[in-house]
């Protein structure tokens, strides 16, 4: 039996069962959706252990997928850095940053900044992510999942982009964060499941570790300068230097956990300070231990396979045609059509809250009842996910250029509210003139710091120079906003918070989780250095 | 407040198990609906299908798990 619009019988009947049972959620979470709260943050009741899942699928999309398995298939095994490093950047945010905003009951970092420092802070993070970051971020997704069903299947691309940008948009919108959490517990296991068949694959068609070490040694150098891409310890790498890369990857990783709307709100929705912890410390565990195995593997895997392929990123769709039979190969699609939906998904419900209680109500519609805000917060989603499908076709036109400005916008606009949350968190002698002066100067470096980048001129530090903006970037702020706070007065808007400050809230679940994680991260390394030795 | 508003903890495993228990049971059922497979393709799909077939009923299982006072919902 041939394949109808590229799927059997069978696996049309996976997908729409995937798709019957997101949507079917949104009508299942709508009943309890009667608060902001509610809505937006599920009530601020989900378990630790749920939240993380949630944290990971929300994370990690189609793109990750594919653009991660490209990246080590591009750049070889010093590619998992990345990965480890998630690890000690998700014990830092939550260790000094999470139950700050917690204890404020916001739904947004937008809301803490306003509090922490001043309205003009919190509205320019409000702004900028609600109006610009996140619009251009959904038409991402959606257009990143679509291409994945038209070049899989066949697809029409602009249908591929309405159906999704539809069936998100439509549980989302109905469920809010209950349905999200609710759909990204299934989307979790669906996109890890058919790639763990692929990783075994992979290793069992290499010769496991040691005969993928002897291939890749024996694939060309990257550059005179650079190792192999069997070493994870070359001081020469694509991201600059070794120091360099792992500085900037901590500066990168600390902002986007702490600045980054949608995954925020998990630990915000946590039913308790300790599940919080969880969502974020337990998330981290997934991407050291198993993100590796599902993602650098294969990437290195086809990297001996398949060398010379016209774009990194066809390298995980070459794996499954090859691995995967009729049937897994259908577990695939949906595995990968759900990353893109776990994270569209919370792009939109994140755009509501952030709209809605961060601009609506602040500036337009205050003290209207929630009634009120739920309405406005489905109006401007339906107007937001119309938007974004706009942002997808321009994308369309331009895939190549679009995806390398995002990630540049990426890392231009997070140092910098990375820094002074960071700052804010860490140091009560902060205040807000002196962040907002941190927040500027980083701003005219990070934008400086793209004109340089589009002009060539930091090729000669790194060929992938996201880790070094965000290092300088980062840098600059945080060091502007603490010399400025001496410097400067302090204004006598600042709030002035009495009694002692603890830099970290090292709960005992804390402590053992931190331990945890830096263990495991110990083990994974020395796992992996000897695999490829 | 009473359970129908605590909107995660509505059998968030149960509900997604009987998905993956669903998926699972169409890819048990590739094989038999003429798709051509090789006798290792067959083999794969069978056992991707029941490891999530068992899944879906571990998930059952861990949802109607007695709790001392009464089985609750995960």
């Amino acid at each position: 039996m041939e394949p109808v619009f590229g799927l059997t019988l069978t696996e049309w009947g996976m997908m729409i069962t995937f798709v019957a049972a997101v949507i079917w959620w949104g009508f299942r979470m709508h009943g309890g959706t009667t608060t902001m709260a509610d809505a937006f943050l599920a009530g601020r009741k989900v378990p630790g252990f749920i939240a993380s899942l949630s944290t990971v699928a929300t994370n990690l999309n189609g793109n990750d997928f594919l653009g991660g398995v490209g990246m080590a298939y591009g750049f070889g095994l010093v590619a998992i850095h990345g990965f480890f490093f998630q690890g000690f950047t998700l014990i830092f945010v939550s260790l000094v940053v999470i139950h700050r905003l917690r204890a404020l009951n916001v739904y947004s970092l937008g809301g803490w900044l306003e509090h922490r420092y001043c309205p003009a802070i919190g509205n320019a993070y409000s702004y900028v992510w609600t109006f610009i970051w996140m619009l251009f971020n959904l038409g991402l997704y959606i257009y990143a999942g679509a291409l994945v069903m038209h070049t899989l299947l066949g697809w029409d691309l602009y249908l591929s982009i309405v159906l999704l940008s539809f069936v998100a948009a439509f549980y989302t919108l109905l469920g809010g964060l209950g349905a999200v959490v609710a759909t990204d517990v299934l989307q979790v296991c669906l996109m890890f499941f058919p790639l763990t068949f692929v990783s075994v694959a992979c290793f069992l068609h290499v010769g496991g570790f040691s005969g993928l070490s002897e291939q890749l040694d024996q694939l060309p150098q990257l550059t005179a300068d650079t190792i192999n891409k069997n070493n994870m310890w070359a001081w020469h790498t694509p991201f600059g230097i070794l120091p360099l890369m792992f500085v900037g990857r901590m500066c990168l990783g600390t902002s986007y956990w702490a600045t980054e709307a949608q995954v925020v709100q998990r630990p915000l929705s946590a039913k308790d300070p300790d599940a919080a912890r969880v969502s974020y410390m337990g998330a981290s565990l997934w991407y050291i231990i198993l993100v590796p195995f599902v993602i650098v593997l294969p990437g290195l895997t086809a990297a001996v396979m398949f060398p010379g392929l016209e774009s990194n990123d066809h390298a995980m769709p070459e794996l499954i045609r090859t691995f995967l039979p009729r049937g897994l190969y259908g577990v695939a699609i949906v595995g990968l059509t759900a990353g893109f939906l776990s994270s569209a998904d919370s792009q939109i419900n994140a755009f509501c809250t952030m709209f809605t209680a961060d601009v609506y109500r602040r500036h337009f519609g205050k003290n209207r009842d929630d009634k009120h805000y739920l309405m406005v917060s489905k109006i401007a989603g339906v107007i937001f996910t119309i938007c974004a499908i706009g942002t997808a076709l321009l994308v369309s036109t331009n895939s190549s250029g679009m995806m390398v400005f995002a990630v540049g916008v990426l890392a231009t606009i997070m140092p910098p509210f990375g820094a002074i949350t960071i700052m804010g968190a860490l140091f009560r002698f902060i205040h807000s003139r002196a962040a907002l002066i941190g927040l500027y100067t980083s701003g005219v470096v990070a934008v400086g710091l793209v004109f340089a980048s589009n002009m060539g001129m930091l090729k000669s530090i790194a060929e992938i120079d996201m880790e070094f903006r965000a290092l300088i970037t980062f840098t600059v702020a945080s060091v502007v906003t603490v010399i400025a706070s001496f410097v400067l007065p302090r204004p006598k808007s600042d709030i002035v918070v009495e009694g002692p400050h603890k830099m970290i809230e090292l709960t005992p679940l804390a402590t053992r989780y931190t331990i945890a994680i830096l263990v495991v991260t110990l083990i994974a390394y020395v796992f992996w250095t000897i695999s490829f030795s | 407040m009473t359970e129908t508003k605590d909107n995660t903890k509505m059998g968030i495993a149960l509900l997604n198990g009987i998905v993956l228990g669903l998926i699972g049971v169409f890819l048990l059922a590739t094989p038999m609906s003429g798709v051509e497979l090789t006798p290792e393709e067959t083999r794969l799909d069978y056992i991707a299908g029941g490891i999530l077939v068992v899944g879906s009923a571990l998930m059952f299982a861990l949802h109607f798990r007695p709790t001392g006072g009464g089985t609750e919902p995960d």
